[in-house]
């Protein structure tokens, strides 16, 4: 299952993250290529970026705030080291983990020296 | 360094020189400096474990971090693991620190202290504290892990106390030698675990132990409620007057600092990140 680009683009947590990022780093941040590497990442884990999202945190009863599901996390933590094994490119995985950042769900990687 | 330099100083680190061990000398003169910490009810409550992170196996690294302390585990050279063991409150029933301490002159009678008070009175609550029906496990159950033994609830707080004391002079004891570091998260269970931890030992934050790998200012002294809320006297809400030339004193003396944040702040962030390889 192939997820378009313009759904990735258009989505919720897409536009969250461009403009947390925007928010955070100015202009610059927003480069080209965040939404297909989104894309292709989505594409693997066959979910667009709103069911990501929606899978890492439950709303509690009003609604309006979120519980973290660490289960969850930790399911596309493994995935997306997957996917930087798969790209051989600590980048592109690190442009997904910057979406789940900035859509209120944290992780790290380890480093890399 | 000077004391109020120390304290002004000390920031929480995040980014550590991954690559710069630290010496053995200055992690004993942290040791030494828990060691003279104060005792919370003169209890030898502190167990402290020093683990260099290079002698973890991959496996045991992995096991120890969580989603958000990866890069600061993997970062910082030395961990220090901070316990309380709370068997120790029982072994003090018998009231030979406080005996310990008057044949010392440390407890006194000007103060009331003697052996009779000793025996009918400062151990009788040590008892009653150990006693008390109030108990809480003293670590909660989880996945596939029973709860830990049951610890009167007061214990657990003065244990607790204990850590935190030791804590504090471990970390202004590392930034007096010029090391950075962080009271830190990792998995209490896998510490325990790689650790060989006894059931009576209560674990806290480890300290994350290394040389900075960000500027030492780390983007400023970190901002501060206003003093006024925080500080009081004579009578709450009455707020504890501020004196400005004592500000401008320990200004001069480096305790306060510029504040957060350093115009060039993200620019310092986003370089380390990529240095490391981590997310923006």
């Amino acid at each position: 299952m192939g997820i378009g680009i313009e759904e990735v683009r258009n989505s919720e947590s897409t536009r969250r993250w461009f403009s947390s990022l925007l928010d955070l780093w100015g202009p610059s941040a927003v480069r080209p290529g965040l939404v297909e590497t989104l894309a292709r990442f989505c594409t693997v884990v066959e979910k667009t970026p709103d069911e990501i999202i929606d899978e890492c945190l439950r709303a509690t009863t009003g609604g309006d705030t979120f519980v973290l599901r660490t289960r969850a996390r930790k399911q596309f933590m493994d995935q997306i080291d997957q996917f930087e094994n798969q790209t051989a490119s600590r980048d592109e995985a690190n442009v997904v983990r910057s979406f789940f950042i900035h859509n209120g769900i944290a992780m790290n990687p380890s480093i890399l020296v | 360094m000077e004391f109020k330099s120390v304290v002004g100083w000390r920031r929480s680190i995040r980014f550590f020189d991954p690559w710069r061990g630290v010496e053995r000398e200055k992690v004993q003169c942290i040791l030494e400096a828990i060691y003279r910490a104060p005792r919370v009810l003169e209890v030898d409550f502190v167990r402290v474990l020093v683990v260099e992170r290079d002698r973890l196996s991959p496996e045991k690294m992995q096991a120890l971090k969580t989603p958000t302390t990866t890069a600061q585990l993997d970062m910082a050279p030395v961990y220090v693991f901070f316990y309380a063991d709370v068997s120790m409150l029982e072994s003090a029933l018998n009231g030979a620190n406080f005996r310990e301490l008057i044949r010392l002159g440390v407890l006194n009678p000007s103060h009331g202290w003697n052996e009779r008070f000793v025996a009918d009175t400062a151990t009788p609550y040590l008892r009653a504290v150990v006693d008390d029906p109030d108990r809480v496990p003293l670590r909660p159950p989880s996945a596939g892990e029973e709860a830990g033994p049951m610890v009167s609830r007061e214990t657990l707080r003065l244990a607790r106390t204990a850590i935190g004391i030791a804590q504090e002079y471990a970390l202004l004891a590392a930034f007096d030698q010029g090391l950075a570091a962080q009271l830190s998260g990792v998995s209490v269970n896998a510490a325990r675990a790689i650790l060989g931890i006894p059931d009576t030992w209560i674990p806290s934050s480890p300290m994350l132990l290394g040389y900075h790998g960000e500027s030492r200012e780390a983007g400023g002294q970190r901002p501060r409620e206003p003093f006024e809320e925080d500080f009081f006297e004579l009578r709450y809400p009455h707020p504890f007057y501020r004196e400005p030339a004592v500000v401008q004193r320990l200004t001069a003396a480096e305790m306060i600092q510029a504040p957060a944040p350093f115009s060039w702040r993200m620019n310092e962030v986003r370089g380390l990140a990529r240095k490391f390889g981590l997310p923006e």
